[in-house]
């Protein structure tokens, strides 16, 4: 009798826990949700994190917190994802920093082990600065001087990030540096500014003044295409090199999550990013960003495009940098 | 009933020498890169380096400790008493219950069994009052769990069965 | 300069009000073990977009001061580090608290919190812009050189047991290296677990070898029959008499300057400059075998040198627009978000929001003294609560603080693991102190010694070649001399008195 009534019991529970999630598909969302980010607070990510979040809690009329989890190159922030619920109740954003880490290999994992719900914004991009007084004024003067005195400037990258993977791409162009260590975007400035390094890469904002004042130039600009806020600065494509690395934000969900739910985050997203202007006047002003959007289907492709290029350089990325 | 450890800094060294062992021997599975410049100050050299003094150390403190042996008798700290030992490994276990359970069943219903029941282990014997003990798990977790998710919109481990 | 902000802030009058709110707010943060300034400025984060610049600062710049300073509540009423900036006031302020001087502890740790906050904002308003010169001199070789004698301050900390506060620091140097290499991101001493990529965070460690060893210490102490509370504390105007508190005037000071430099460097903070004050502290006394009983300038110390850390870290930040921690991060964010970046013409573009920050500072130091004051009784009667009460919600609320940052459940476990490790530790009497100094100081110790090898391609001298560096090592191989000849000879003399 018993086993019985505890058979039935497992029975109508196991049912009503299936109905639930069949429920959950229609009506999602109907608790908060978590939006995970692999940088920092108070970064221009966790910023456009905030800002998605809080236009998507209007949208959905649930409240989607942001939670910080750093650490490894976003590395730590994907484990822990990764192996979430697929119930749409948490998601990931992440940038460039993905495929870097997959590429160099800190990560076991890629974007496809993931869902890619949409592209939602652009980071203004990073550039490559040196002091005002360095013998050069683009790119190609850079390589040509690092090739004339092989080792002697010093270039600062932060193992398995983006500024390694540029390390190792004018590398492959023939250029010749002394690459220390040097961590964050912070440190790199400071480097930079106290005489402690020669070259570095950095985000616009965190250097704009300093070519204002006369004491750094900008050699060229790393992302794909031109920033709006900064049309003189050329980028690396035009100057010939076939190197660039976007900041693209792109929003994921745990793979196997409902298509359902993914589409009405996709059009939740695309309503904020296409039409809002509060949305948009804030980014700007905060860090010189414009709305940007693209669909599912692109967003994959271009995910693609982005890692194929990471993976290009995986050996050397991996390798090191040899001794001279 | 009483439990005296006069060997346990002798039995500490040893720990701590075979922890030395393990430190030099997972060294050995760091992947090395090609440095620039310097070619044995990679990151094998630190834990290296750490694993040999930490060795050392073990050694002339085990040394010490077996000098310090003969020389003075056992001091009052030694002891632990059966019923502290009790109360020590209760904590330790129902703290790892906590961690273990925390994302099955979610912060709050776990902090409530974890105050309740640490309330009990470190009461003492007279003391014992279990309807306080019980409100202030509750009044407590409650507070806390609502405070940091609902106001300060912090997330907080959580079951999928939650509301909210 | 300073007329535009007051009408700045007159034009804003909810600054006042968010400035106490993030006073108090941050006070509690800091207080509570498990919970500090960072947590309580990132959680505040997203409430200050919406606020003016002005306000939003505001805000913000109350809860730095108001968390720094509130750690020392807890550890002087509970032997927990309310945040790592603290962990040096336990050392002597569980020590006069158990002795009946807790009133005197908090009274002098207040009073000189608060003067070592308007020191550090002192010379930021005044000499920022030199200080900053010459922090931007700092380069690999120069850290490497500053950790340098930081680390051999373990020495003067071990004077119980050399060997064992040797041991104790490697152990923490040897934690410190798990996780991903700084300079290669290759794992090291992960043993194939993946929540180990991101290594230990101090403050798990700080929690775990503090607040879970007390709860387990506890368990011993009930069993015993010990009474669970303490004697009944009356609070004796402000705890602190004119006399003593004069008498500290030397070494306020030097900790203060001691705190401010630390501060400037980023990468180095408040953690640091704690423990360095308070060694200083003790090995320029006529009497450092009080120290660690009950000394209130030990207390001191400590507290000057986090709160001047303070000023020192918005050095950086705001003329360099460099965050000198986390906690300054964050306000970076802040800023930034509003559209100001700070960097080297922020004076120029915003000097009104500049010079109001500063009065920012000092009105918050000022509500920081009277908040805490007016609170002490309170905080006292803390103490009149049983532990078997007190220590459980305790551990919950350090369980969401080791959650908050970053939000695993992995930290939660590193949180009892160093827990046990603090216990087996302390039974067998190795000091905890030397070990968060070697946690905290070996991984900048090394990357720097690397990171300066790389840049001088190799060339071990250029440590001593360049001035500062080699003037610090030099100075810190004497140092270690003199620090092990006067443990040897206080050694001594306490055996030729016995």
């Amino acid at each position: 009798m018993k086993l019985h009534r505890l058979l039935t019991f497992a029975a109508s529970a196991g049912l009503a826990l299936a109905l639930s999630q069949a429920a959950t598909a229609a009506d999602y969302p109907t608790k908060s949700i978590e939006l995970i980010c692999s940088m920092s607070a108070g970064g221009d990510s966790d910023f456009n994190a905030r800002e998605i979040a809080k236009y998507l809690t209007q949208e959905l009329g649930q409240s989607v917190v942001v939670t910080n989890i750093t650490g490894g190159g976003s590395a730590v922030a994907t484990d822990e994802f990764i192996h979430s619920p697929n119930d749409g109740y948490r998601l990931y954003m992440n940038h460039s920093s993905l495929h870097s880490a997959t590429a160099f290999g800190i990560s076991e994992y890629a974007w496809y082990d993931m869902e890619p719900i949409d592209i939602f914004g652009r980071g203004t991009g990073e550039v490559i600065v040196v002091a005002s007084d360095f013998p050069a004024t683009d790119v190609k003067g850079l390589i040509e001087e690092a090739k004339k005195n092989p080792g002697k400037y010093r270039f600062g990258y932060n193992a398995g990030a983006t500024s390694h993977y540029l390390a190792v791409s004018l590398a492959n162009e023939g250029a010749v540096f002394n690459n220390v260590s040097t961590g964050s975007a912070a440190d790199r400035v400071v480097g930079l500014k106290g005489g402690h390094l020669d070259v570095i890469v950095a985000g616009i904002p965190n250097i704009i003044d300093y070519v204002k004042t006369g004491e750094f130039k900008i050699l060229g600009n790393c992302a794909s295409m031109r920033s709006p806020f900064y049309p003189d600065i050329s980028t690396l494509i035009e100057q010939g090199y076939n190197i660039s690395f976007d900041p693209t934000y792109v929003l994921y969900a745990v793979k196997g999550t409902d298509p359902a739910i993914i589409a009405k985050l996709d059009a939740a997203v695309k309503k904020i990013v296409s039409e809002n202007k509060e949305y948009a006047a804030e980014i700007e002003k905060a860090f010189q960003q414009s709305p940007y959007y693209e669909d599912t289907a692109k967003t994959k492709e271009t995910l693609k495009v982005q890692l194929d290029k990471f993976m290009a350089v995986k050996d050397q990325l991996r390798a090191g940098f040899s001794k001279k | 009933m009483v439990v005296i450890n006069r060997y346990k800094d002798i039995i500490a060294c040893i720990a701590l020498l075979l922890l030395s062992a393990a430190v030099y021997y997972n060294t050995g599975f760091i992947r090395v890169f090609e440095p620039n410049s310097a070619s044995y100050i990679n990151g094998q050299f630190f834990p290296y380096l750490l694993s040999g003094a930490l060795c050392l150390a073990a050694l002339i403190q085990l040394f010490n400790s077996i000098r310090e042996l003969h020389r003075s008798p056992a001091d009052k700290d030694s002891v632990i008493s059966r019923g502290a030992l009790i109360r020590i490994v209760a904590t330790l276990v129902i703290l790892a219950i906590y961690t273990a359970l925390l994302s099955t069943f979610g912060f709050l219903i776990m902090s409530m069994l974890y105050v309740f029941v640490q309330v009990i282990v470190l009461s003492p014997k007279g003391r014992l009052n279990l309807p306080v003990a019980a409100v202030l798990a509750v009044v407590s977790s409650g507070a806390i769990y609502f405070l940091f998710t609902q106001v300060l919109t912090m997330v907080l481990p959580r079951p999928p069965f939650m509301p909210f | 300069m300073f007329e535009q902000a007051v009408s700045l802030l007159m034009a804003n009058p909810m600054s006042f009000f968010w400035m106490v709110i993030g006073v108090v707010i941050g006070i509690v943060f800091g207080a509570i073990p498990g919970l500090s300034a960072t947590m309580a400025v990132a959680i505040f984060l997203p409430v200050t977009y919406g606020l003016t610049p002005v306000v939003g600062m505001a805000c913000l710049l109350g809860l730095f001061v108001g968390g720094i300073s509130g750690g020392l509540i807890s550890a002087i009423l509970l032997n927990i580090p309310g945040t790592p900036s603290s962990v040096a006031t336990c050392f002597d302020g569980r020590p006069m608290a158990l002795n009946g001087q807790a009133d005197k502890a908090l009274g002098g740790g207040i009073v000189f919190s608060f003067l070592g906050t308007l020191f550090g904002v002192v010379a930021l308003i005044f000499i920022a812009p030199f200080l900053a010169s010459v922090a931007i001199k700092f380069g690999p070789h120069e850290y490497f050189a500053v950790t340098f004698f930081s680390m051999s301050l373990i020495i003067t900390l071990s004077s119980e047991n050399l060997c064992k506060g040797l041991i104790a620091g490697l152990l923490g140097m040897v934690f410190a290296t798990v996780g991903l290499d700084n300079i290669e991101a290759s794992r090291r001493l992960t043993l194939d677990i993946n929540q180990l990529r991101s290594g230990f965070n101090v403050l798990t460690v700080l929690i775990g070898l503090y607040a879970i060893t007390e709860v387990l210490e506890n368990c011993k102490n009930v069993s015993d029959n010990e009474d669970a509370e303490l004697q009944d504390v009356t609070m004796r105007g402000f705890g602190i008499s004119v006399k003593e508190g004069l008498a500290q005037w030397w070494n306020g000071i030097r900790s203060a300057v001691i705190g401010l430099v630390i501060g400037i460097l980023p990468g180095i903070g408040g953690g640091t400059s704690n423990i360095v004050a308070y060694t200083v502290a003790k090995n320029n006394s006529k009497h450092p075998e009080r120290f660690g009983k009950g000394e209130l300038a030990g207390v001191v110390a400590s507290e000057t040198a986090n709160n001047a850390g303070i000023g020192g870290a918005m050095i950086p930040l705001l003329t360099l627009g460099i965050p000198g921690d986390t906690t300054t991060a964050v306000l970076l964010g802040g800023l930034m978000i509003h559209g100001i970046t700070p960097g080297p013409l922020i004076f120029e573009k915003h000097g009104d929001l500049m010079y109001a920050i500063f009065v920012l500072l000092l009105l918050s130091s000022f509500t920081m003294l009277v908040v805490e004051f007016v609170g002490l009784k309170g905080f006292i009667k803390v103490l009149k609560v049983p532990k078997y009460y007190l220590l459980p919600v305790i551990v919950i609320l350090c369980a969401v603080g080791a959650f908050g940052l970053n939000s695993r459940i992995f930290d939660i476990g590193s949180v009892l693991f160093f827990g046990v490790v603090g216990y087996l530790m302390s039974r067998c009497k190795y000091p905890l102190p030397p070990m968060i100094l070697g946690f905290i100081l070996g991984p900048i110790l090394e990357v720097n010694l690397r990171r300066g090898l790389t840049s001088s391609q190799g060339n071990f001298l250029d440590f001593f070649s360049r001035p500062i560096s080699g003037v610090l090592i030099g100075f810190t191989l004497l140092y270690i001399v003199y620090s092990i000849y006067r443990v040897m000879a206080s050694r001594r003399s306490i055996l030729i008195t016995e």
